[in-house]
């Protein structure tokens, strides 16, 4: 599904991935942790096209495709969605408004028509339901007045609206208690099949018990230094990095 | 070589008679006056601290055509006019350029007997005189603003909007000027508007322009508002980008009323709007919102005076502007709380929001306060699209001109959203939109009339 190259990407003049490989197949979840800096986050911004990364050698491809040559939306399209570390507060944009230009603007991608009024209504109650998001966010701002957990579940209820078939979920689990923290890594499971991969970056073991990810990726000062199973995740979450950063 | 101001002094003092005949004779007795305001205080200059962002001698150059003959095009606005506000209940009135004009079979009596009599000021010389006398250039008087004096020099005629007290029933006006013909045009156009004790008064203003000619207006409005009585004006400009529009708006109110203004800046190539609040009675409320989306080379200056003249009053002003390409917009926003005026609260808004890296906003919000017990204050940002907020959208496959507009839409959300008449804010948030799409002036289906 995903195959990244010697990916190289700068950010402000400066280096922060050094040549990533990373190869995702179909129905695969794969979790990157790394120390605070390593580039976790930059490889998933620029996986979906953040302007402010530019790439500056290796190649990303998803399903065949070139996604460095697509607008952020055109990836969106093609079927890679990001819950963001820190989701915006975007007052005076509706919830409501907000899901129906995106589904609308994937449909339109698609050659389909926009969804009817209450087409659109009973998906969005659909949804909802997944993650346990209450109707009257739905008239509020995105993200506007909603608590960190809320966000977080609002990422994932947005993620099953969309339907991608690659997630990156980018610390959906931090700052989250454990019933949330639950709700949301639940939630994502129920969206989870055999065509569709997601990339966790996550810092925590409650996550990997959650989320049993096929492959575990450590990430350290732009490069990918260490891959394994699930029990790589669970002895850095005893040892933590120093041991690994001894064997580079 | 004649300047801006001689211009139309000579032209005045050639066609005077002329010019007299064809008004309103209320407004006869005002032009002595007017003259002696222009030859002594001229018109403002860069250098007048209210006009600090506004040339206006530059802007009355050039040699705009007068219709003081009062001739009208004969077209039947009442009948050719579609773009009504849809849903909306509303007495319709309609000026061509400066010409009141009445709809078919206006019943004047009848009009006289209702809660809200409409009429034009030359009626209302003969049909209610000692209304019109008192309250007309009874607020205009009282600022020696070269800009008003050219109005009163030249306006011929208006419109008198009198609310009546006693009605529990609000009632809804719209005002609908346009400016047409094939030549640039100057027009004069006055409006008083009177709510009595405890009368209650919906007024939408609409400026609008027919055809690509370069037309110039003047306007003055005075707003008196008596005890207790609730007047909201909303104003909407669509005027084409060749047209230049000075406004002066003048608000008296008495004890425990309400104003609130709604004004909404989409054309004008050039506009400047002067607001002064007079809150002359103990608990009187006010509340002044401005939206501006301007683009191309547009000047968007709104100048705001309020004076707390006596104790437990409010205001509350909120104006933002989206500027694009070269656009200009200023804001000057000033708060005078007087000795006595203890207990003052007051709150004031500044936002802007720059869309391209050629557009400029310049804001001065100000307080001047000389009581001790007020609790006042004042804010003001210029800012740029929020990049993260952007990204976040085109993640979820909302594509960048349309995310783009959807924010933009935003930001200025919170200020139509004060609208309180649902039909006039979805048909302003219509036109936010098609102002953002760059469709603003296109003609409707079905509607020949607009340019």
């Amino acid at each position: 599904m995903l195959e990244i190259r010697n990916l190289h990407a700068v950010v402000e003049g400066k280096e922060i991935l050094k040549g990533v490989n990373l190869t995702i197949g179909d129905g695969e979840v794969h979790v990157l942790m790394g120390p605070n800096g390593s580039g976790k986050s930059t490889l998933s911004h620029v996986l979906v096209g953040n302007p402010r990364y530019e790439v500056t050698e290796g190649s990303i491809t998803f399903n065949g495709k070139d996604i460095l040559a697509l607008s952020p939306e055109d990836r969106s399209h093609e079927g890679i969605f990001m819950s963001f570390q820190a989701p915006i507060e975007i007052p005076g944009v509706s919830m409501t408004n907000f899901m129906r230009a995106a589904i609308n603007a994937k449909r339109k991608y698609l050659g389909l028509e926009p969804l009817k009024g209450s087409e659109f209504l009973n998906l969005l109650r659909e949804k909802r339901q997944i993650v346990g998001l209450d109707a009257h966010f739905m008239s509020r701002g995105v993200n506007e007045g909603f608590s960190g957990g809320e966000r977080k579940r609002n990422e994932i209820f947005q993620m099953a609206m969309l339907e991608p078939t690659f997630s990156i979920l980018d610390e959906t689990d931090s700052g989250l208690d454990v019933d949330a923290l639950r709700i949301v890594a639940e939630g994502f499971n129920r969206l989870r099949n055999e065509k569709t991969s997601a990339m966790v970056i996550t810092h925590y073991q409650r996550m990997l018990d959650y989320l049993k990810p096929d492959f575990v990726h450590v990430l350290m000062d732009g490069q990918i230094v260490r891959e394994g199973d699930a029990q790589l995740g669970y002895d850095i979450e005893n040892r933590g990095f120093d041991w690994i950063r001894e064997t580079v | 070589m004649k300047n801006s101001l001689t211009q139309y002094t000579e032209l005045f003092a050639q066609y005077r008679q002329v010019l007299e005949q064809n008004a309103a004779p209320v407004l006869n007795n005002l032009r002595d006056a007017a003259l002696n305001v222009l030859n002594s205080a001229g018109l403002p200059t860069a250098k007048s601290e209210r006009y600090r962002y506004c040339d206006v001698q530059k802007l009355l150059e050039p040699d705009y055509g007068l219709n003081i003959r009062r001739v009208t095009s004969g077209r039947n606005l009442y009948r050719d006019f579609r773009c009504a506000i849809p849903k909306l209940e509303a007495d319709l009135f309609h000026t061509e350029n400066d010409v009141p004009v009445l709809p078919p079979d206006y019943d004047v009596r009848k009009a006289l007997a209702s809660d809200v009599c409409v009429v034009t000021l030359r009626q209302a010389s003969d049909l209610l005189p000692e209304i019109v006398q008192q309250h007309l250039h009874s607020l205009a008087s009282q600022h020696n603003d070269g800009l008003m004096a050219l109005n009163t020099l030249l306006s011929q005629d208006g419109w008198l909007v009198y609310a009546k007290g006693g009605s529990a029933q609000k009632h809804t006006v719209q005002v609908v000027n346009t400016a047409t013909g094939r030549t640039p045009m100057m027009m004069n156009r006055r409006l008083l508007v009177i709510a009595e004790p405890g009368a209650s008064l919906d007024l939408i203003l609409c400026d609008r322009t027919d055809g690509d000619a370069g037309f110039l207006s003047t306007q003055v409005t005075e707003v008196v508002i008596g005890e207790g009585a609730d007047v909201k004006v909303s104003v909407l400009d669509e005027t084409n980008q060749h047209t230049t529009r000075f406004s002066n708006l003048l608000v008296r109110q008495d004890v425990n009323s309400r104003f609130t203004l709604n004004e909404l800046t989409l054309g004008s190539g050039q506009s400047r709007s002067t607001t002064d609040v007079l809150l002359a009675g103990g608990g009187a409320y006010v509340e002044l919102n401005g939206t501006v989306i301007a683009d191309g080379s547009q000047l968007a200056d709104h100048n705001i005076e309020v004076v707390h003249a006596v104790g437990g009053c409010q205001s509350d002003m909120l104006y933002k502007y989206v500027l694009g390409d070269s656009s200009v917009g200023a804001f000057a926003g000033k708060v005078l709380v007087r000795q006595d005026a203890q207990q003052t609260i007051s709150q004031q808004t500044n936002a802007n929001l720059c869309t391209s890296d050629t557009a400029r906003a310049f804001s001065q919000p100000m307080l001047e306060i000389y009581a001790d017990d007020v609790k006042c204050n004042h804010g003001s940002t210029v800012g740029k699209l929020d990049e993260a907020a952007l990204l976040y959208m085109r993640q979820r496959g909302i594509e960048e001109n349309e995310a783009r507009l959807l924010l933009q839409h935003a930001f200025v959300n919170e200020v139509l959203e004060r609208i309180d008449l649902q039909p006039l804010r979805d048909r302003l948030s219509h036109l936010v939109e098609q102002k953002f799409r760059g469709r603003l002036g296109k003609r409707c289906k079905g509607c020949d009339f607009c340019g």
